[in-house]
């Protein structure tokens, strides 16, 4: 009888968040990487998250606290890199095809603000209907893996 | 590490299904492989492979507490307290 009761199913669980500490979240809402972060083999699921409105992104490893990043939507920012995808790298994700995909890249926030960049070489690809994601290496060597975000024109140019 | 030795136009098979065949050797030392795989492998120069790990790694959030917590990243403006950056970088209160 009890079973018949209609509660939400999904499982929620606790991120531990570096910005916004511990982050109640729904399961289904976690990323998952089919192909790992490169350096981070070990680190499956990742929380997306935002502290404001704008290109600007954070992701959380679920597996280990201590690892977060700052991702920029650089279509967003106002950067339009040409980037071409492979069927197979749509298709590893679960898309069907590029407009189920968002773009983010790694952001490194140097302390030096005149260093920091985005690596637009590897951007990290995320399907939104399924939640996978993956690291690809585009083979457009004009692509530069150190974009300084100095360099970043303002929208509307 | 498996070492074979291959001759101009030999190959060697990896798993059934990827074939590399040595395609040149110059006599500066500089060798050129043809790589015949299923699409789905990345094959990359090994030095772009480590230099996109070694700038993923520069990225850790956590490792740039004192530029997070002195000047916030362009566009963006998070609720961390500017005082005492902890070792996690982060604004958790624990």
């Amino acid at each position: 009888m009890l079973s018949t009761l209609k509660e939400p199913t999904v499982a929620t669980l606790t991120v531990q968040t570096l910005l916004k500490g511990p982050v109640e979240v729904a399961e289904d809402q976690l990323t998952t990487f089919v192909t790992p972060l490169l350096g981070f083999p070990q680190l499956k699921r990742w929380l997306f998250y935002q502290t404001q409105a704008g290109p600007t992104y954070w992701i959380q490893s679920v597996e280990d606290p201590k690892v977060g990043f700052c991702v920029l939507a650089p279509f967003q920012a106002g950067l339009d890199p040409d980037i071409e995808l492979g069927s197979e790298d749509v298709g590893d994700i679960g898309a069907k095809d590029v407009s189920d995909i968002d773009v983010f890249t790694m952001v490194v926030l140097d302390k030096d603000p005149a260093q920091r960049r985005t690596n637009l070489r590897a951007p990290i690809l995320v399907c939104r209907n399924t939640r996978m994601a993956k690291q690809v290496v585009l083979q457009d060597t004009r692509l530069p893996i150190k974009f300084f975000l100095r360099d970043l024109k303002p929208i509307g140019r | 590490m498996l070492v074979l030795t291959r001759r101009i136009n030999e190959s060697i098979v990896i798993n059934g299904d990827i074939v590399v065949t040595v395609l040149e050797v110059g006599r500066n030392g500089q060798v050129r492989l043809g790589i015949e795989a299923p699409r789905h492998y990345q094959i990359y120069r090994r030095e772009l492979w480590l230099e996109i790990e070694q700038e993923n790694r520069n990225a850790l959030a956590s490792a740039l507490t004192d530029a997070t917590a002195t000047t916030p990243p362009p566009a963006e403006k998070h609720s961390t307290p500017k005082d005492e950056p902890t070792p996690t970088g982060g604004s958790r209160k624990t």
